[in-house]
């Protein structure tokens, strides 16, 4: 069964609301900016932000595509640390007491506060960048997948037990196809947070080289008062975000569809 | 998978109390010959669903004794059939029918796949459905694939947990005929919860009252096999009918 298509003139339709929002805006901006003069170091108007945008386009789009690569090696990193933790967690309520609030508080502790340290211990690169990417995406992948591998439908427990399954073919055919669906979730969550994470990552890194990242050359343009630069930049990150979170929705669609409504489609 | 040959339940003195204190069988008896079905009804709680999961081995007794022990026989000599069809939304029809085979390690996967399919069929599960997935099938056709994955393995002992009470009317009639069919075809012992006494009758030899965790009454049931719906009309029917009606009803109170 194929799941119904939306036609592509319907999603225009319903994009059109957002589009003259954002078009009454910049142009609201443009007026702004012009009619009280604003200086472009305050407020940089729209025109001003896509000449530095079309400018800059070769260190934006490198810098673009420095940080997409950490922040997808964060999300996948989270994800791989964050099944495998929580497959552990499922196997014992033991383990799960003991190590669970710990985890919690990995989660608590202000990333801003824990990212010196980190390139005290992992150096000026964008291996530390990956690292406070994964750290921050790896709690909701975490939660969920512990949360999904234990919720599992009481009848199917029954069956298993029925044909006395052991705990690996328990786990593999039945909880983590259960957990599939909190796995979508939990991805969804994080990969915007990979992408918070990999910025903050290279706000700290790029302070003590020259790395080429969104949040480096965010940092240095700030600090050189190119704010028309610093917004292109900001609306780059965010189109970053963006895009991750399109491609988690389009591969949990494909891919977890049938763990989630079992159409198999 | 052979065939299992039928085998006897028996069970004594049969108790489970749980955590809150609460004794929900307090000495059941129970003899269900092997190749013979038994039908269990009474008020809702009163512990039907309990004694068969005790049956299966899904709940542990706290006094009494079970044979066969579930632990004592092979993985798939038991069956059971949950009220819910049950079937796991990730797998199509026909892998929801090998999973007990799948997990009990039986032969190769082509002779495992032949097996789902030839029990797909025998519950009337079209052809063309079979690499469906459960949220594209209708609730009679999940609770035929749900009926077929426990017969799959050939078991000795059928347990069915009021399998066709989310059904109209109309398709519990046709599920309880086809389930006739199958018993009369290939003979298992097998008890079946229900509360809907006109099912009881069709599909018991004998239908047990349940009265405050115990079985209060048996009533034996003399309808000639097969007892397909149109039994439903006839005098004797209705005797029965009423005999179990009067033991419910006394159950009750």
């Amino acid at each position: 069964m194929s799941r119904a298509r939306i036609p592509w003139t319907q999603l225009v339709v319903e994009a059109l609301p957002a589009a003259a929002v954002a078009t009454g805006l910049i142009a609201f901006w443009q007026f702004a900016v012009n009619h009280w003069q604003v200086p472009a170091y305050l407020l940089p108007s729209p025109v001003q932000v896509a000449t530095a945008l079309w400018e800059k386009r070769d260190v934006l789009f490198h810098a673009f595509w420095v940080t997409a690569r950490a922040a997808l090696a964060g999300l996948v990193a989270a994800a791989l640390v964050g099944m495998l933790l929580a497959i552990l967690f499922s196997q014992s309520r033991m383990i799960r007491t003991a190590f669970y609030p710990y985890v919690v508080f990995l989660q608590t502790v202000p990333i801003v506060a824990i990212a010196p340290l980190l390139i005290t211990w992992s150096g000026y690169g964008q291996r530390t960048v990956i690292l406070v990417s994964t750290i921050i995406a790896l709690f909701p992948i975490l939660s969920n997948v512990t949360a999904g591998l234990l919720a599992l439908d009481p009848n199917h427990r029954d069956l298993f037990r029925l044909y006395r399954a052991g705990r690996w073919p328990t786990l593999l055919r039945l909880r983590l196809p259960t957990a599939m669906g909190h796995l979508a979730l939990g991805l969804r969550i994080s990969c915007g947070l990979a992408v918070i994470g990999a910025i903050v990552g290279e706000f700290f890194v790029g302070r003590g080289s020259d790395f080429p990242g969104l949040g480096a050359v965010m940092d240095r343009w700030l600090a050189m008062g190119k704010t028309d630069a610093l917004i292109a930049a900001v609306l780059l990150s965010s189109l970053l975000g963006l895009l991750m979170f399109a491609a988690v929705n389009l591969l949990t669609d494909r891919v977890l569809q049938k763990y989630v409504q079992g159409t198999g489609d | 998978m052979n065939a299992s040959s039928a085998t006897p339940i028996s069970c004594r003195r049969v108790g489970v109390r749980f955590a809150d204190g609460r004794d929900v069988l307090a000495g059941v008896d129970l003899d269900v010959p092997a190749g013979r079905s038994v039908a269990l009804v009474g008020p809702s709680g009163c512990g039907k669903t309990t004694l068969l999961r005790c049956i299966a081995g899904l709940q542990p007794l706290s006094a009494g004794t079970i044979e066969p022990r579930p632990e004592a026989v092979s993985a798939g000599t038991m069956a059971y059939v949950f009220q819910e069809p049950a079937l796991l939304p990730w797998l199509d029809a026909v892998h929801n029918v090998m999973l007990p085979l799948d997990l009990v390690g039986h032969g190769a996967a082509s002779e495992r796949r032949a097996m789902a399919e030839h029990w797909l069929a025998e519950v009337g599960f079209s052809a063309g459905d079979l690499g469906k997935y459960p949220g594209e099938l209708s609730g009679g056709m999940k609770m035929r694939v749900s009926l077929a994955r426990a017969l799959v393995t050939e078991p000795a002992i059928l347990l069915l947990d009021e399998p066709f009470a989310a059904l109209d009317d109309l398709l519990r009639s046709r599920l309880t005929e086809l389930l006739l069919t199958l018993h009369a075809r290939h003979p298992r012992t097998m008890v079946l919860v229900t509360h809907n006494i006109a099912e009881a009758i069709l599909v018991g030899d004998d239908v047990c009252v349940f009265d405050h965790g115990r079985i209060g009454s048996r009533v034996a049931v003399d309808l000639p096999a097969p007892r397909l719906a149109q039994a439903r009309g006839g005098a004797a029917f209705g005797r029965l009918y009423g005999a179990v009606s009067d033991a419910l009803a006394e159950a009750a109170r």
